[in-house]
């Protein structure tokens, strides 16, 4: 299976971890 | 070709059925008539057995906005919010062709779901399966498992729970049930009646071919030593086509061009076009001519029977046409406009400028057989005496860890990896508990769905089987904290011809109307499947319901998992040690007579509603009904989940060690609460007259029973995990 980062941006769903791929994303666009 | 009565049989119809169309249309059938009333008249698409004891169902509710009789049930989850959900069976093909046969069960199911104008976000299964020994099972089980994910996943829907059971009776006959459940707003829900005269008849979606011709057919046939012969009939599914056809239903549904909308299912075209005339007190008239086809030199006949899968048939508004054809056009899609509506109240095919067919919907329709078959009535059994020397060389661990890799009660991770529970980034429980989660996107609401089903109790005592299958379904929403709503049912039987397998429908039918209306649980959708039947060997009774309930805030949602150490756990229900039916009397002393445990619908009830007040005031950690098992398997899962054990009281009660732990008593949970709540628990719970009981305390890694009795975590984990992997392994 792919990993899904964005299904790991929320607790409610399994966990935070996903968010930080889209937070470097965004920090190194910037 | 001249129709005779021999072709009419052959076609699955009755001698009586065939002199009724003769009589009622005043002439011979030609071939493609006799073919529409064959797939009309059959027992899957005309419910010509069940009508007459279905119609005793409870199917109202202050949040029931469409009952059974559409593509599929709607209930209110608040504000502008509706539920459209239903379950379906696809037994028959899936055992002839597994892969396709479950897969398009699950594609079925869902465009019963987005017809209806919801965007699918949850697909749930409830799968059987024969002996783990016989030479079909592993086989079957892998195909259907393939295929429910090979659908479901490609069409980014989450499959997030379902069960899974095994039993010598299914050796001929599995049994596929799919479930999906889809959002809509309550002021955009399209039904299926058509209206207006001289509107357009639409068909999108795929292209027509020889696929499936005869399906509904023969999902109203008892199996034989022919039935590869059957293979054809089986229909062939597409999900990244039907994954189109979602989109583009749903972005034409956006506008006000549909007045009404039909998938092409069972019987295709057919009953898709008859059903909106029906339902609309109109004629319908078709050119089969352009009717898109993919094979070449399709006759009336076929076009109208065929199966393909990914269609829809839609009327169009007057002059909306082009804007549709735009869509659908987009998303890569057949679009025809195939004929109109009138005034004829006839269902009128035109091919080759020929009239090829001429029917009175209402002889289709409202003249259609309904049978109120014979039955018999079943006997409770009398309770089996169990010698004390029966649990004499009897040790409590290795009877648990037996209950723990059994069949029926090993954990099912193999096969829910292979489904996609997590797409749509809004699964909160996932599969493995005692309920699906799935969080209402943008919102703090979530909807629970559960299936269950408990055949060994419906065969032991149907009356009392019907009322368990609803009360499970009803403890398990209230497991995870949401309120139970209403429910979906997929009927599994043998012959409805043999006397004995109605009388299990109609009592079982009884015990599910009885506790759904105690428990204002009513039924909003559903479906029967008889004929589940080799020759003169049928399944056991075997109803599937379908539960949905809604939790307010998803932050409160409950999960099996033990928290934290030291908490305190409570049983809630009274055990009384009921081993009758138990898998322990089943599998341990190989005892398969006696009674299924009595329900007490107030006691559930209350049990529940008790619960939820727990919950609400957060005094609840965790949760787990009490079922299969008994109550050390239900608590051995909860320590599997959490990592945890627990140490257990002694019983206090004078039944021996075996009944208490292993009885199946029913109406009962187990409850994890913290250690300084449990004056107000017990407070809550003797207000209102629920009965508990001190359990244990929340441990380390071991679940210590008593100074003999101890297993350790690991051990139970793997007990419980590696009987399937290993099976599939062989």
């Amino acid at each position: 299976m792919m990993p899904h980062p964005e299904r790991m941006i929320d607790p409610a769903l399994s966990g935070e971890d996903g968010s930080l791929f889209f937070e470097n994303l965004i920090n190194n666009l910037r | 070709m001249i129709v005779t009565e021999q072709i009419a049989i052959d076609h699955g119809l009755k001698k009586d059925e065939y002199k009724k169309i003769c009589d009622l249309l005043k002439r011979v059938p030609n071939i493609t008539e006799l073919g529409i009333f064959s797939a009309m008249w059959n027992e899957h698409c005309s419910y010509k057995s069940s009508r007459f004891h279905l119609k005793n169902l409870p199917t109202k509710g202050k949040n029931v906005i469409q009952g059974p009789g559409e593509n599929a049930g709607v209930i209110d989850i608040d504000d502008d919010d509706a539920l459209v959900f239903k379950i379906e069976s696809h037994n028959h093909p899936s055992f002839i062709e597994p892969y396709q046969g479950a897969a398009t069960g699950v594609g079925g199911i869902m465009r019963d779901i987005f017809t209806m104008g919801a965007r699918p976000i949850a697909n749930l299964n409830s799968i059987h399966f024969g002996s783990p020994q016989h030479k079909k099972t592993r086989n079957l089980l892998r195909g259907v498992v393939r295929g429910i994910g090979g659908y479901g996943n490609c069409m980014g829907v989450p499959t997030i729970g379902g069960q899974t059971n095994f039993d010598e009776s299914y050796n001929g006959n599995i049994l596929v049930n799919a479930m999906t459940l889809g959002l809509v707003k309550k002021n955009k829900i399209f039904y299926s009646k058509a209206a207006g005269l001289g509107k357009p008849v639409i068909y999108v979606g795929s292209k027509t071919g020889r696929d499936g011709i005869h399906g509904a057919s023969m999902a109203s046939a008892v199996f034989d030593e022919k039935i590869e012969e059957k293979k054809p009939t089986v229909q062939v599914g597409d999900p990244f086509t039907e994954k189109l056809l979602l989109e583009a239903c749903l972005e034409l549904m956006t506008g006000d061009s549909i007045i009404a909308i039909q998938d092409m299912g069972a019987a295709g075209l057919t009953s898709s076009s008859i059903e909106m005339a029906s339902k609309g007190n109109l004629g319908i008239e078709i050119n089969l001519n352009k009717v898109p086809c993919r094979e070449t030199k399709m006759s009336p006949y076929e076009i109208m029977l065929s199966e393909s899968q990914e269609r829809m048939l839609i009327v169009l508004e007057n002059g909306k046409e082009d804007l549709a054809k735009e869509i659908f056009d987009k998303w890569n899609l057949d679009f025809a406009v195939i004929g109109k509506t009138t005034k004829s109240k006839k269902i009128e095919l035109y091919f080759d400028e020929k009239k090829v067919a001429d029917i009175p919907v209402n002889i289709l329709v409202e003249n259609s057989p309904m049978y109120d078959r014979k039955w018999k009535k079943s006997k409770l059994p009398k309770k089996i005496k169990i010698e004390k020397e029966q649990f004499k060389n009897l040790k409590i661990i290795n009877v648990l860890n037996k209950i723990l890799s059994s069949p029926n009660v090993c954990s099912k991770k193999w096969i829910w990896q292979q489904y996609d529970h997590t797409v749509m980034g809004d699964t909160i429980q996932k599969p493995g508990g005692d309920a699906g989660v799935v969080r209402v996107h943008g919102t703090n609401k979530a909807i629970a769905a559960s299936v269950d089903s408990s055949a060994v109790y419906c065969w032991a005592h149907p009356l009392s089987g019907g009322k368990q299958i609803v009360c499970e379904s009803w403890r398990n929403l209230i497991s995870v904290g949401a309120k139970p709503i209403a429910i979906t049912n997929c009927l599994n039987f043998g012959s409805p011809e043999n006397e004995e397998n109605m009388g299990e429908f109609v009592e079982c039918v009884q015990g599910l109307s009885e506790a759904s209306s105690f428990l204002n649980f009513p039924v909003v959708s559903g479906n029967v499947s008889f004929y589940n039947q080799t020759k003169d060997v049928g399944i056991k009774p075997t109803p599937a319901i379908g539960g949905v309930g809604l939790i307010k805030d998803y932050r409160n949602m409950i999960t099996m998992d033990l928290k934290a150490i030291g908490n305190t756990l409570l049983v809630i229900g009274k055990t009384e040690g009921h081993l009758d039916q138990s898998l322990f009397s089943r599998d341990i002393l190989n005892e398969k007579n006696g009674p299924p445990p009595e329900i007490n619908l107030f006691n559930e009830k209350n049990n529940g509603e008790t619960i939820l007040k727990l919950i609400e005031k957060k005094f609840i950690k965790s949760a787990h009904d009490v079922s299969l098992g008994g109550i050390i398997t239900a608590l051995s899962k909860m320590c599997i989940s959490g990592k945890k054990g627990a140490v257990l009281k002694k019983p206090k009660y004078l039944i021996n060690q075996f009944e208490y732990f292993f009885g199946e008593d029913q109406g009962r949970y187990i409850i994890e609460i913290e250690k300084n709540n449990l004056k107000d628990v017990t407070e809550i719970l003797e207000k209102n007259s629920v009965h508990y009981e001190e359990l244990g305390i929340v441990n380390d890694n071991e679940l210590i029973i008593n100074d003999k009795s101890k297993v350790s975590i690991d051990d139970l984990i793997k007990s419980h995990t590696t009987w399937l992997t290993n099976y599939m392994n062989k």
